[in-house]
Parts: structure tokens; C-alpha cells; sequence
């Protein structure tokens, strides 16, 4: 009966269309996944990067701040120093006019450092490099939270992404078409896995 | 007579449908039993439980019932009645004329507001951006009213509609302020600080956002698993049953067959079941690498963060105590010295000069221990809730059966080795 053989056909044809329809469709959704982990990963590495350039250059502005603060004091006691001398010379000789007026330019350096040092202490009441310093403490917590953050995006487009693959009905065809396991997150080096001493 | 199918094929139709229903509430049901509940602050970007209450600095006030509450929404209905007349012919050919009566609801008005908020836990606060959620608000006003009430056109629409009785119902649902809610969403990061939040997402199987416990919401699920279950068995044998008494009256043996209707449908539902049990095995497989991977990178941001900070805050004290030296020296010199001139200064400088500050320092850095070894702690026991519901999966009957085929493996809890676990004596002598 040519009639049954011709249903027969159509009947199989069918099922291989629904069959295709249904693996192109799970290939692309694995696609899509498979580049949306591949995102995550250059995600951390964008973030690892803000660390690797942002905190040396924040550890420069600390000791930048810390070598100012000590130059400004350094000067204040090499001028008191000068100006200490200078006067006990004119107390040996008090009637000498050109120490009476070295005496006078010495204590107006002084003055001048000790008003850069007046003008340090009250634009910054808690001194300059301790703010400097705790910044880059909150900075360097605030790094480290957005790269953790961005690892966990990683893992969890990973998992996204295998579960994907490792479901009915995709797991039929994904080893076919070429998708494999991704990783996680892990640590290498199982020392980093110890807990830090913090010691002085 | 000739043989119909048609109800046979609908109701195998139907039982599909319920068929699709039943595999997603058990998804469902799943999904809330072996998803642990996270704290605010222990919140990772991926798939989250919350449990905890709804706050907001300004919250909205309801329509209805004027509630202080951070979502609502409210419906107006109108009633209707009218008679329907009809001609109906019996057998013999007489046409008689018959009235019913028809009546029922019609929605004539209604709205719906929600804010950004924040569920707060004992550990915290995180943002929730409730578009896209299913909302399961607690019921705050329900009246039925008519005409004579200031309620019926003064938050009714004016007008009617045809054959109206003049009776409105209102209703309203909201998520009053610190109520109690559960969430379950997908968690991403904020775009304005370093946090995550709570939001739509595609991927997310779903995004719920209730009032409702989280064993009442399951238990929703599980109603929803016994009728639609019923109903695949039933439908089909049902729809043939129909078929058949459509050819004639049957004696009661002739519905036999029907049990072959529901044998059939028993392997419709064991399959779905294989599948669904599969799949949900081996995602929960997946959440458990995941859940140990994010120990790992907690442990990562602890090995790399604290050795950073405790060299800043040796860096901090080292400069301290540079300073402090010559300050002190200033100090010590200035009040020896007897020239007035520059004495008076001197020691103006000594005392204008603050105190240096390193203790900021060494308490940033407490502070920033204390956060990672929580932050570590929480992992943990997301880890640990994680791989408990795993290895209750593989123990329960009958689908421990099957954890083999999803590669569903039991794994130990995260303990302690013994000396971890005794009291730590602080000593500040060395």
C-alpha cells in the first residue's frame, strides 16, 4: 500500500526534523553559555589587571606622603638646629651686628618651615599618610572583593553552562558536537588554602 | 457507529499539558528543598534562598488599604447578573422555551506599585529589584461593597458595566514594611558599589519574591504535584471512556480496556520522573563544585588580601614611630633650651603637631580579619548545607537508586581537626 509506505516516510522525516530543530537549538544555547563563562574569565582577568596597575601606584602615594611628612619635619629640626647655633654665637659676642643679623635670617627659615609644618598639621588633622594609609587598606578590601566577586560570576556561568550540557536532553548530543566540562575556580598552590598568621 | 477518538486525543493532549506542569512543580519543589538559605552577606553571584524582612527608607503607602509597605497591588471587580433565555427540542421535536440565570465578576479596574528594597537578615542588608518577580503579597484589604458605600466610586472607576448589580469587590495584596518575606533569585553583581543584588535574570528557573514561608510555598508545590499527577493518570482513560459511552450505553466490564489508558500513563509520569530526577541530580552536582569552589575563593582573598594589609600596618607603625622620635626630640630640646624666641615655637610645633594614628590602622586591619574569616565561615556553611541536601538525595528512596546515573556522590562535611575546635586562650604576652 503505497499510501502507508508514504505516511511512514513522512512520519520519519518528522521526527528527524523535530530532532535536528531540537539540537540546533541546544547547540546554540550551549554556544551561548560556553561564551558567556569564556566572558566571565576575561571578567576576573579584568579585574586582576585593576589590581596588578591600581595598588602599586596607591603604595607610591603612601610613601610619597610618609617621605613629605618626614622631609617637613626634618626641615623644622635642621632649622631650629641653625637657628639654635647661630644665636649661641651671638650670645658670645652680643655686640657683633653680623651675627645679630645672621640670628634674624635664621629664625626666619625656621619660621618658614615650621608654617609649611602648621599648614601640613591643619590640612590634614590625622596626618597625611595615615589617610593615605587607610585608603589603601579600604582599597586594597575593595579589590579583593571585586575580584572575588568576578570569580563567582566565573563559577557560576561555569555551572550554568555544565548543567546545560550534563541535562536531558542536551547531554545526548553536547559530547557530539564538542562541548566540554569547563572548570571552576581552584586554587593551585594548596598552601593559599592555609590560614595567614599575621605576625609583627 | 464509526469509532471516535476525539476524546481519547484530547484527553491525552490535556494529560501532556498537566504532564509539563507536574515535572515543573516537582523542578520546583526541588529546588526549594535542596537550595540552602544564604545570609545577606554571604550572598554570591548565582542562584540565591533568602529569608529575612522588607525594609526601605521610603516606603510606599498602598491604594486600598493605605498600608505602609514596600509592593502592592489592588484590583476592583464588578458584579453582573442577567437571564438568558434559550429554546431547547427534545426528541420528539417539541421546542420549548427555557431561561437561565448567568452571573459573575468582571475586573473593571486595577494597579499595581513596587519599589526598589532591601531584605534584611541578621548578618546584613542586600537590594532587591523586584521587577520581573513573582510577587506573593499577604492580603491587606478584601470588601465587598455597593453603591451606597464611599468606597464604590471613590476608588472605583465612575461608570458601570452592562447588567451591573452594583456590588464591587476590592481587593489588595501588599509586602507591608518589615514584613517577613522569602526570596529566591539570582544575585548579580551592582553596578554602583562593590555588592551583589538581587534581580531578574533569564536564567533564573524562577524568581520569587513571597510573603509565604518557605515550607508553605513547597507545600504549594506539592498540591500542584498530586492533582496534576491525577490528572495524567485520569485524562486519557477518561477521554476513551467518553469515546466509547458515546456509541452506546456499555456494560460496566467494557471499560476495562480503560486500565491500559492508565498503564500507559504510568509510563508517561515514570519517565518524566526519570527525567526530571536526572537532571535535577545532576544540577544539584554541579551546585556542590560550585559551593566548594566558592570556599576556595574566599580562601584565595584571604591569602592574598591580609598579608598586604598587615605590611601597610607595619609600614604605618614604622613611620609612627619615626615621627614620634623626633617629635618627642623637638620636645625634649625645646623645653632645655632658654632662648625664648625660639622656644615658644618650637614647642607650639610639639603640641599643634597630633598624635599620630596608627591604631586607625590596626583596627582597619581587625576589622578586615573578622570580615574575612566570616566571609570564609559563611562559604562554608553554604558548602556544608549544599552537600547535605546532596547526600540526603542519594539516600532517599527511590531516586538514591538512581544518584549513581547523575554521578551523584555522597561527600563528608567540612569539620575540624580536634585542636581547632578547643578554646582559644589569648595571650598578649608575646
Amino acid at each position: 500500500m503505497p499510501g502507508g509506505i508514504l505516511i511512514g516516510l513522512l512520519a520519519v522525516a518528522g521526527i528527524f526534523a523535530v530532532v535536528a530543530l531540537m539540537a540546533i537549538s541546544i547547540y546554540n544555547n550551549l554556544v551561548s553559555r560556553r561564551n558567556e563563562y569564556k566572558n566571565s574569565f576575561a571578567k576576573v582577568d579584568v579585574q586582576l589587571k585593576r589590581r596588578y596597575d591600581l595598588i602599586p601606584n596607591l603604595v607610591e602615594s603612601v610613601k610619597g606622603a610618609m617621605a613629605h611628612e618626614r622631609q617637613t619635619l626634618d626641615a623644622v629640626i635642621q632649622a631650629r638646629n641653625t637657628a639654635f647655633a647661630v644665636s649661641q654665637k651671638a650670645a658670645e659676642n652680643p655686640g657683633d651686628p653680623d651675627a645679630m643679623k645672621k640670628v634674624g635670617e635664621a629664625e626666619a627659615v625656621l619660621r618658614g618651615s615650621m608654617g609649611r609644618m602648621f599648614a601640613l598639621a591643619e590640612a590634614y588633622p590625622d596626618l597625611k599618610a595615615n589617610q593615605n594609609m587607610l585608603q589603601l587598606q579600604g582599597e586594597l578590601g575593595e579589590t579583593e572583593n571585586r575580584i572575588a566577586m568576578a570569580r563567582q560570576d566565573f563559577n557560576d556561568k561555569v555551572t550554568l553552562y555544565n548543567t546545560s550540557r550534563e541535562t536531558f536532553p542536551a547531554i545526548a548530543f553536547a559530547g557530539m558536537m564538542g562541548f566540554t566540562t569547563a572548570s571552576l575556580f581552584e586554587i593551585d598552590n594548596p598552601e593559599e588554602r592555609q590560614n595567614v598568621r599575621v605576625k609583627f | 457507529m464509526a469509532i471516535t477518538w476525539l476524546y481519547s486525543g484530547l484527553g491525552t493532549a490535556f494529560a501532556l499539558v498537566a504532564l509539563y506542569f507536574w515535572v515543573r512543580a516537582l523542578r520546583l519543589r526541588r529546588l526549594l528543598q535542596d537550595l540552602p538559605t544564604s545570609k545577606t552577606r554571604g550572598v554570591f553571584i548565582g542562584l540565591v534562598e533568602l529569608k529575612g524582612t522588607a525594609e526601605i527608607e521610603t516606603p510606599l503607602t498602598s491604594y486600598l488599604a493605605e498600608t505602609v509597605c514596600v509592593q502592592y497591588s489592588w484590583n476592583v471587580s464588578e458584579h453582573w447578573q442577567r437571564i438568558v433565555t434559550y429554546t431547547e427540542t427534545d426528541k420528539d421535536g417539541n421546542t420549548t422555551v427555557k431561561t437561565r440565570i448567568e452571573s459573575g465578576w468582571i475586573s473593571v479596574a486595577s494597579g499595581t506599585d513596587a519599589s526598589l528594597f532591601y531584605l534584611e537578615d541578621d548578618t546584613g542588608a542586600i537590594l532587591i529589584r523586584p521587577d520581573g518577580a513573582n510577587i506573593e503579597g499577604a492580603s491587606v484589604f478584601s470588601q465587598n461593597v455597593t453603591l451606597l458605600s464611599p468606597l464604590y466610586y471613590g476608588k472605583g472607576p465612575s461608570g458601570s458595566i452592562p447588567d451591573s448589580t452594583g456590588q464591587r469587590m476590592f481587593t489588595e495584596t501588599a509586602i507591608p514594611l518589615h514584613a517577613p518575606i522569602f526570596i529566591i533569585g539570582r544575585a548579580r553583581q551592582r553596578e554602583d558599589i562593590v555588592a551583589p543584588e538581587i534581580a531578574a535574570s533569564p536564567d533564573a528557573p524562577l524568581y520569587l519574591i513571597s510573603t509565604r514561608t518557605e515550607e508553605q510555598v513547597a507545600n504549594g508545590h506539592g498540591w500542584i504535584i498530586w492533582l496534576t499527577g491525577f490528572l495524567v493518570l485520569g485524562l486519557p482513560g477518561g477521554g476513551w471512556a467518553i469515546d466509547r459511552n458515546q456509541q452506546g450505553t456499555m456494560l460496566p466490564a467494557d471499560y476495562l480496556p480503560a486500565g491500559w489508558f492508565v498503564l500507559g500513563s504510568l509510563d508517561m509520569i515514570l519517565l518524566a520522573w526519570l527525567y526530571q530526577v536526572f537532571n535535577s541530580m545532576t544540577e544539584l552536582r554541579n551546585r556542590v563544585r560550585q559551593a566548594e569552589s566558592l570556599v576556595d575563593i574566599e580562601l584565595k582573598r584571604r591569602n592574598d588580601l591580609i598579608p598586604e594589609l598587615v605590611r601597610v600596618v607595619e609600614a604605618a607603625r614604622a613611620h609612627e614611630a619615626d615621627v614620634n622620635l623626633e617629635l618627642a626630640r623637638l620636645r625634649a630640646e625645646a623645653s632645655a633650651e632658654q632662648l625664648s624666641g625660639i622656644t615658644g615655637d618650637v614647642r607650639a610645633i610639639a603640641e599643634a603637631y597630633p598624635n599620630l594614628k596608627a591604631n586607625e590602622i590596626f583596627l582597619k586591619l581587625q576589622h578586615e580579619l573578622a570580615d574575612t574569616e566570616q566571609r570564609i565561615a559563611m562559604a562554608r556553611d553554604y558548602r556544608n548545607d549544599t552537600v547535605t541536601f546532596a547526600n540526603t538525595r542519594t539516600e532517599r528512596f527511590p531516586e538514591g537508586l538512581i544518584a549513581w546515573l547523575a554521578g551523584l556522590k555522597r561527600k563528608s562535611l567540612l569539620v575540624t581537626d580536634g585542636i581547632e575546635r578547643a578554646a582559644v586562650k589569648v595571650n598578649l604576652a608575646d
